[in-house]
């Protein structure tokens, strides 16, 4: 049986494999910085809820610090605060502290940080990564929200794994000024509560999915947010009826490694949704084979890119001694050896590679025309169209395997929403996870969030029960771009019937 | 030809199990079977990404040829895309609005740039253009913040670096 | 095998003395530039070369310079520099030019010069976690009129990329620039003799640009004793064009004249303000030779100099890389694609870092920038306001005004530009004053702002000239000075001492006429009767003279004894009152009276 000791032990065993000794903290687990005063709301008038802030999020003075779960960020006191985080405080939002995850944001599992691995309170299962400290403290029920950030998964992995609701916003929708990047194009600020109620009236109700940021040139701008919402419903914060609703299972979610008991609930879910009047049908989206590779290439370039700037002369912890240039004659070499963990260095060489003159064209301009074959995979399903561009796909129907039926003449049935797992298996105990699993294992578990993420589409996971298992699995829900309201409307819908808490 | 969904609870999981029988794909078969006998990253290669990346070069040969193995199974994995047909598909940068409207509002026009066009005059014989330098500049909340209170060196108002002549030259 | 110049055989044969003038075929043998080598007429000489096996060009340049050395002379400045026979040098040029913005590119903090340290630095340009690049939209204005300065088609849509490396003046760790598509591509610069390209290239020769892209410039770094550096921020992300030319330059003169010529109508532009003397504009040179009779279409290996700060270095650098690659590949060696450095006063360039396979900047374009969208009425708009080109400016200095290139060239470049508004306004002045300005007037006036406001800078360099063309001789008054010259109200000499007068402060604005007056400096020129009457006094006595016109007259001597004119000349001026003469009149009255009278009167003495 895996006792507390011996957990706290693997941890450290891991931590100490990865980052200098100096480094680790043994009694962090969640949180990396807690506040001890949190600062009440301003506003007055508001209903203060509390709030926990991933740690690659920036806040100024309360808590001070902004780590990253890195080394090279260990005492960084961040000069100003990130737009999301005011946005917050103006609700009502009281942050009690920052939390843990995997450093940069660069893994599954939160087990890659220079403060030890985070785990779930029951039983040593992995909390999912990158946002596990966020999922984790939503979980314990020691904050009633919990900001996370999903690039390939990151929000809605670890809300899966722990058994609580995790939401990924359309790409473009919340300001990702002050949010550490790891990689420009996917990331996303996420929520994370146990209930998608509180989401839903603080993105929707209090109109945070209005509202551009000037000082982030990847907020979608005022006019297209306004010409956009004209061909979308439900942000005048209606409920919605499940009757009538089309959702599309992807068959291509249906992989070999996908648990039995995770394929069943899923199966189980859909039907008792069909029973309150949903229409379920089965979609293909044939790139999802390859979504994953893609995503592996474009994600490590970025943040290779993005990690560039870090080599302790103007924040940051530095090498000691005489010379920047001392390992080796490299200028910095010394410093970002020892600042960053080993799977950030993993993924800064990978990333260097896919980019260099060499690979260019068969590796990173592949993958992001790959990633465009991503996007047009959800185009030709979704009912609603794609809202970014003026051309709508239209489906070639001897690309599509023969075992969807068809709708009509046309082509096959195009769905409101997409329903499937957000992982492929449960949360796997963390024994496992960092007792030598090989680097690329860890990756898998992004492949059904990762599609989604390189779409720039609205994703939420839900948590259902397995039967058999205490735990529970993670049900994702994918809608077209800019359809957060209705997606989190139906979400809620679906929560109650699954019996989860609103 | 559609398919009516039945009416009993009953059937609609078996339809819809049915439709989850069988899987589509493995997700495990990206990943590299065995060592690769034709590597494609050589130790020179993999130091020259390292210095490349400012990232010291390893520390012993076993360090080395795990770093090799990784690189090479991770380029495994990714390889998988290029069996894409790609043809004519361009490359998807960004999430950004990319329609016609989109870009008219990102256009850059003379009514965008009207403040600064006031702001210069033309001046001589030849009419030339010359941009006004006493209009006051508002810089609240811009620059106006501790700029150096991060830094781990510095010496007066400079940053510092210190490096020896050759390790890093200039580029511009 | 290449073929050495008479010049340097004429040290080897005969002893070296291979006499350069009056032997047999003197006419043809000597002092042939090194162009024109290649002729027929030197068989026989080179026949007999055959016994001296000829040496690699490094040796003799080095043997040369160490023969100037050791006779004391200073190395000439040789026309010749500009080709090595058997050789054909290839150019390009990438010119950095920093834009005159109010803002950086990507983000809204000042751009400034030389201000305190790190006062003018913007969350995103110290490249803080979390924060991102805003496209400031003004640094357009200035960009887009460079480009169509350089006659560049202006792209709707361009974009952003990264190019990564590391360096302690580029905080983030890759500089933003245009890699894969630029804001500007296909223009061309058009350089004529007047601008000072090689005499090679003939009257004229464009020069065709490949692109003109946005990019961010870099921290300022002062190297500190210990290998420290100490770093300032103020300067990162301000904006830069690169103008890059494509590889049509084949001239070490031509290529310094065409960065002398960016720079001025950068500048005319108000784009680029700052020259390369402040470090507001710079040049990468990369420079490549191959043999004369390579077959094979391709250029030779090409390195890259970087950072020459001043039109000269940019000649001089590509004179000594040219040199030191013919030098290489003459000794059976192989070019290596690098990139070198210069330093003022080198003979050689220097090695900085390997070669290029070695920098892989993993151009990728920046997700966080959007594309930068131009509407063409804004670039119409900026296009008509332009103003008048620099170009057409000298043209109008030389057709209407009738200036000499050359005069217009020193006229348009003095005092940053601002000389000739001054000239404008004299000659704007001299128009309200009546004055016809035709080709007399304004060439004179040109005279005046050039050569003597010139001299009064001998003495105190400060002409206290503003941008917009005035100075402590303010434009009305020589414009007056210069009306009553014209009318012969003064002469030349008076008008000289009251130009200095006006300058000492001496004559209040405006009182020119009324110091002249007062000072009783009207030309009461002389009539004709007494220039005679100076004339016959001059003349006395100097029959000897007379008798060098008479030889003259009777066709025994071949020329006309001026000197001996402008003798008797002075002797007139000196005996009469100056001040109211004029040497041209007196010159007329000598030299009538000599024909008409002296001679005569010297033919009935003899």
């Amino acid at each position: 049986m895996l006792t507390r000791r011996r957990l706290q032990a693997l941890r450290l065993r891991h931590a100490q494999r990865s980052i200098p000794s100096r480094y680790q903290r043994r009694q962090i687990n969640h949180f990396i910085s807690k506040e001890a005063d949190p600062v009440p709301p301003i506003p007055a008038q508001r209903t203060p809820f509390t709030l926990a802030v991933k740690d690659n999020i920036t806040t100024k003075f309360s808590p001070a610090t902004t780590t990253c779960a890195s080394p090279f960020l260990a005492d960084y006191n961040s000069p100003f605060e990130a737009t999301i985080v005011q946005q917050l405080r103006d609700l009502g939002a009281v942050v009690t502290g920052k939390t843990n995850l995997d450093e940069f944001g660069m893994g599954s599992h939160s087990v890659h940080s220079a403060h030890g691995a985070v785990s779930q309170e029951k039983d040593g299962y992995s909390a999912g990564g990158s946002s596990g400290g966020s999922a984790v403290a939503v979980a314990n029920g020691e904050v009633d929200l919990a900001l996370g950030t999903d690039t390939g998964g990151s929000v809605r992995l670890p809300a899966a794994y722990c058994g609580v609701v995790g939401y990924k916003p359309s790409y473009g929708m919340l300001s990702r000024f002050g949010v550490v990047p790891y990689a420009n194009s996917l990331d996303t600020v996420g929520l994370i509560a146990k209930g998608v109620g509180r989401i839903r009236e603080v993105v929707v109700r209090r109109g945070l999915w209005e509202v551009e940021d000037g000082r982030d040139p990847t907020s979608l701008g005022r006019k297209a947010r306004r010409r956009i919402a004209q061909g979308r419903e439900g942000y005048g914060g209606e409920d919605v009826e499940l009757e009538g609703v089309r959702l599309g299972l992807p068959v291509e979610y249906n992989i070999e490694e996908l648990e039995g008991g995770v394929r069943d609930a899923w199966v189980k879910a859909a039907g008792r949704l069909e029973e309150r009047g949903a229409k379920v049908v089965p979609v293909s989206l044939p790139t999802t084979r390859h979504a994953l590779s893609a995503y592996y290439v474009i994600a490590p370039a970025e943040a290779s890119s993005n990690l560039a700037k870090y080599d302790g002369v103007r924040y940051g912890r530095r090498s000691e001694g005489e010379s920047d240039a001392a390992e080796g004659g490299v200028l910095y070499a010394a410093s970002r050896g020892q600042g960053f963990g080993e799977e950030v260095k993993r993924r800064i060489l990978l990333g260097s590679y896919t980019l260099s003159s060499e690979a260019m064209d068969n590796y990173f301009l592949k993958a992001q025309a790959v990633r465009r074959l991503v996007r047009r995979d959800f185009d030709r399903v979704f009912r609603l169209e794609n809202p970014l561009q003026d051309e709508q796909e239209t489906f070639d129907l001897s690309e599509m395997s023969e075992e969807i039926p068809m709708e009509n003449k046309l082509g096959p049935a195009e769905v409101d929403f997409l329903l499937c797992p957000t992982a492929p298996t449960l949360a796997p105990k963390l024994e496992d996870v960092m007792g030598g699993q090989g680097v690329l294992d860890a990756y898998m578990n992004d492949v059904f969030a990762v599609p989604a993420s390189l779409a720039g589409l609205p994703a939420v996971s839900v948590p259902m029960l397995v039967e058999g298992e205490e735990r529970m699995a993670g049900l994702q829900l994918i809608g077209q771009y800019w359809d957060d309201a209705r997606l989190l409307g139906v979400a809620e819908a679906i929560s109650e019937v699954l019996g989860g808490k609103r | 030809m559609s398919r009516a969904i039945p009416t009993t609870a009953r059937n609609s999981y078996r339809h819809i199990s049915q439709l989850l029988s069988k899987p589509a794909w493995s997700v495990r078969a990206l990943l590299p079977s065995e060592p690769s006998s034709t590597p494609t990253i050589t130790p020179k290669q993999l130091h020259h990404l390292l210095r490349l990346s400012a990232l010291p070069q390893p520390s012993s040969p076993a360090a080395e040829a795990s770093m090799i193995a990784t690189l090479e199974s991770q380029l495994h994995f990714v390889r998988a895309i290029q069996q894409v047909d790609t043809t004519g598909v361009e490359p998807l940068r960004s999430i950004r609005d990319e329609t016609a409207a989109g870009s008219e509002d990102a256009t850059i026009s003379v009514d965008s740039l009207k403040d600064a066009l006031e702001n210069e005059e033309t001046w001589g014989h030849c009419q030339r253009p010359r941009r006004r330098r006493d209009a006051p500049v508002d810089t609240a909340g811009i620059e106006d913040w501790d700029v150096l209170t991060t830094a781990s060196q510095k010496v007066g108002r400079y940053f510092v670096v210190k490096s020896a002549k050759g390790a890093g030259t200039p580029e511009s | 095998m290449p073929r050495i110049p008479t010049s340097e055989l004429s040290r080897y044969l005969l002893a070296g003395q291979l006499s350069r003038r009056g032997c047999l075929r003197a006419s043809r043998i000597c002092l042939q530039p090194v162009a024109n080598f290649q002729t027929r007429r030197f068989a026989s000489v080179e026949t007999q070369s055959t016994s001296v096996p000829p040496t690699p060009l490094r040796k003799q340049l080095k043997e040369q310079a160490k023969a100037l050395k050791a006779s004391g002379q200073k190395k000439k400045k040789n026309i010749d520099n500009q080709t090595v026979p058997g050789w054909e040098l290839t150019v390009g040029i990438e010119i950095h030019a920093q834009l005159n913005t109010v803002r950086k590119l990507f983000s809204p903090a000042t751009t400034s010069f030389n201000d305190s340290p790190n006062t003018h630095v913007a969350l995103f340009d110290l490249a803080i976690p979390g924060s991102q690049p805003l496209f400031q939209p003004e640094t357009l204005i200035p960009a887009v009129r460079a480009a169509l300065a350089l006659n560049c088609d202006i792209q709707r849509v361009s974009r952003f990329d990264r190019k990564h490396y590391f360096h302690w003046d580029q905080p983030s760790g890759y500089q933003i620039t245009q890699y894969y598509e630029p804001f500007a591509k296909d223009g061309r610069i058009g350089l004529l003799a007047r601008d000072g390209i090689a005499a090679e290239d003939g009257e004229s020769i464009a020069v065709g640009i490949k692109q003109v892209q946005m990019e961010q410039d870099t921290a300022k770094t002062t190297a500190q004793p210990g290998e420290a550096h100490w770093l300032d921020f103020n300067r990162v992300g301000m904006p830069l064009i690169e103008i890059i030319t494509l590889p049509e330059i084949h001239h070490p003169a031509t290529a310094a004249a065409l960065v002398r010529k960016v720079q001025m109508m950068l500048s005319a532009v108000d784009a680029c303000v700052s020259g390369m003397e402040e470090g507001g504009l710079r040049a990468d040179v990369n420079v490549s030779v191959r043999r004369v009779d390579d077959t094979s279409g391709k250029l030779g290996t090409r390195t890259e100099i970087k950072n020459l700060s001043s039109f000269k270095a940019v000649e001089d650098a590509i004179i000594a890389e040219r040199d030191r690659q013919i030098a290489v590949l003459e000794a059976g060696g192989v070019v290596e694609g690098e990139t070198r450095g210069w330093s003022i006063g080198s003979t050689e360039t220097r090695r900085l870092r390997g070669k290029e396979g070695e920098v892989d900047y993993r151009y990728m374009p920046d997700p966080d920038l959007g594309p930068v969208v131009i509407d063409p009425q804004l670039v119409q708009r900026l296009a008509s306001s332009s103003g008048v080109s620099p170009d057409v400016e000298t043209d109008q200095l030389i057709e209407k005004y009738g200036l000499t290139a050359k005069d217009a060239i020193s006229l348009l470049a003095l005092d940053g530009g601002a000389r000739v508004q001054y000239y404008y306004n004299v000659l704007d002045a001299l128009s309200e004053l009546g004055a016809e300005t035709d080709a007399i007037v304004t060439i004179l006036a040109a005279n005046w702002c050039l050569h003597e406001l010139g001299k009064l800078t001998e003495v105190s360099s400060d002409l206290g000239m503003t941008a917009d063309g005035e100075c402590k001789v303010p434009s009305r008054d020589l414009a007056a000075l210069l009306h009553h010259l014209c009318r012969r109200e003064i002469t030349a000499k008076v008008a000289k001492e009251l130009l200095w007068a006006i300058f000492r402060g001496e004559v209040a604005p405006g009182g020119v006429t009324e110091a002249i007056k007062d000072n009783n400096l009207w030309f009461n020129e002389l009539s004709k009767a007494e220039y005679e009457a100076l004339a016959d006094r001059a003349v006395e006595g100097e029959d000897k003279v007379l008798g060098e016109f008479l030889r003259f007259a009777d066709g025994k001597s071949k020329a006309y004894p001026r000197g001996k004119l402008m003798f008797l000349v002075g002797k007139m001026m000196r005996a009469g009152p100056e001040h109211r003469m004029d040497p041209t009149s007196a010159e007329r009255v000598m030299s009538t009276r000599i024909d008409d009278i002296y001679l005569d009167a010297l033919g009935n003495k003899q």
